[in-house]
């Protein structure tokens, strides 16, 4: 399975692949450090599922996915966030997000996530 | 929690984050609360996050002496609390993250109650803020895991407010 991480911190994209791998994801990750350049990497790579940040420069979680569903492109979306009100998870899901995960969170989360695509 | 909440009720939150936040995190188990002071008290490295919304403005900050920041983002990384490897600007990130964190659970617990606040990115501080008539200041030293830290609410005071408007 080919995974994206979307975030503009550096660290939170090493404490997410640290999280996947302890749910059992033995995998090489792709990264992008903003929603600008997940389009560059989505297109080259085509990867089954991307975790993503809310907010970040340049182009945003929320405005790259309605980005990627307006192309069509029907990627498992998982928005990865500090931000955990009910508008941020309704505006998500509203826009074709498979799921919120709110930080802090824990491995048990991820797995949850994986066996899903997995099916 | 609004422009009215004293500042107390944010430490309150603050540290109440922290504290769940601490429960997720490798190598820190709990924040035990020392004491609050209602001015800057060591000069410190940090990260702050601003909270804005109609009836809210305040900025909550996590700071602490450089070495312990740098041992605070190896525990978050995972990795060895005294790792010598990580370099400054990673250090740097992780404070902003651990901040923003914290102050999305906050922003998330004000939702609740009908809120609705923006989140600033991170900024990164050394030093101190000057002490203003324009704002006043919270600052609870609390142990983070076994590291000692400052959590800071910093919120305009009513001259500091009218400014603002006035701008």
């Amino acid at each position: 399975m080919k995974i994206l991480i979307v975030n503009d911190s550096k660290a939170m994209r090493m404490i997410i692949s640290r999280t996947l791998r302890q749910a059992g994801c033995d995998e090489d990750f792709l990264q992008a450090a903003d929603g600008v350049e997940a389009l560059e990497v989505i297109s080259e790579s085509q990867p089954d599922l991307v975790f993503c940040d809310w907010n970040m420069p340049n182009m945003n979680g929320i405005e790259l996915l309605k980005e990627l569903r307006s192309q069509g492109n029907k990627v498992e979306f998982v928005f990865v966030t500090s931000e955990g009100t009910e508008e941020i998870r309704e505006l998500a899901m509203q826009n074709g997000a498979s799921k919120v995960i709110t930080k802090p969170f824990t491995p048990d989360v991820f797995e949850q996530v994986l066996l899903s695509v997995a099916n | 929690m609004g422009t009215t909440t004293c500042s107390t009720e944010w430490i309150d939150a603050l540290v109440d984050t922290a504290t769940e936040l601490a429960h997720t995190s490798p190598g820190i188990d709990e924040v035990q609360r020392l004491e609050t002071y209602d001015t800057w008290t060591d000069s410190a490295s940090g990260a702050f996050v601003a909270l804005v919304g109609e009836e809210t403005s305040v900025q909550l900050g996590i700071t602490a002496d450089f070495n312990v920041c740098k041992k605070l983002a190896n525990l978050f990384l995972g990795m060895d609390a005294d790792d010598d490897e990580l370099p400054r600007e990673d250090v740097v990130d992780v404070m902003g993250e651990l901040t923003n964190i914290v102050a999305g659970m906050c922003k998330t617990r004000m939702a609740e109650v009908g809120q609705h606040i923006s989140l600033s990115i991170p900024l990164f501080m050394e030093g101190r803020v000057p002490d203003s008539d324009n704002q006043r200041i919270s600052l609870s030293k609390c142990l983070f895991g076994d590291l000692p830290v400052q959590f800071i609410v910093l919120q305009p005071t009513a001259k500091g407010a009218s400014n603002d408007h006035g701008s």
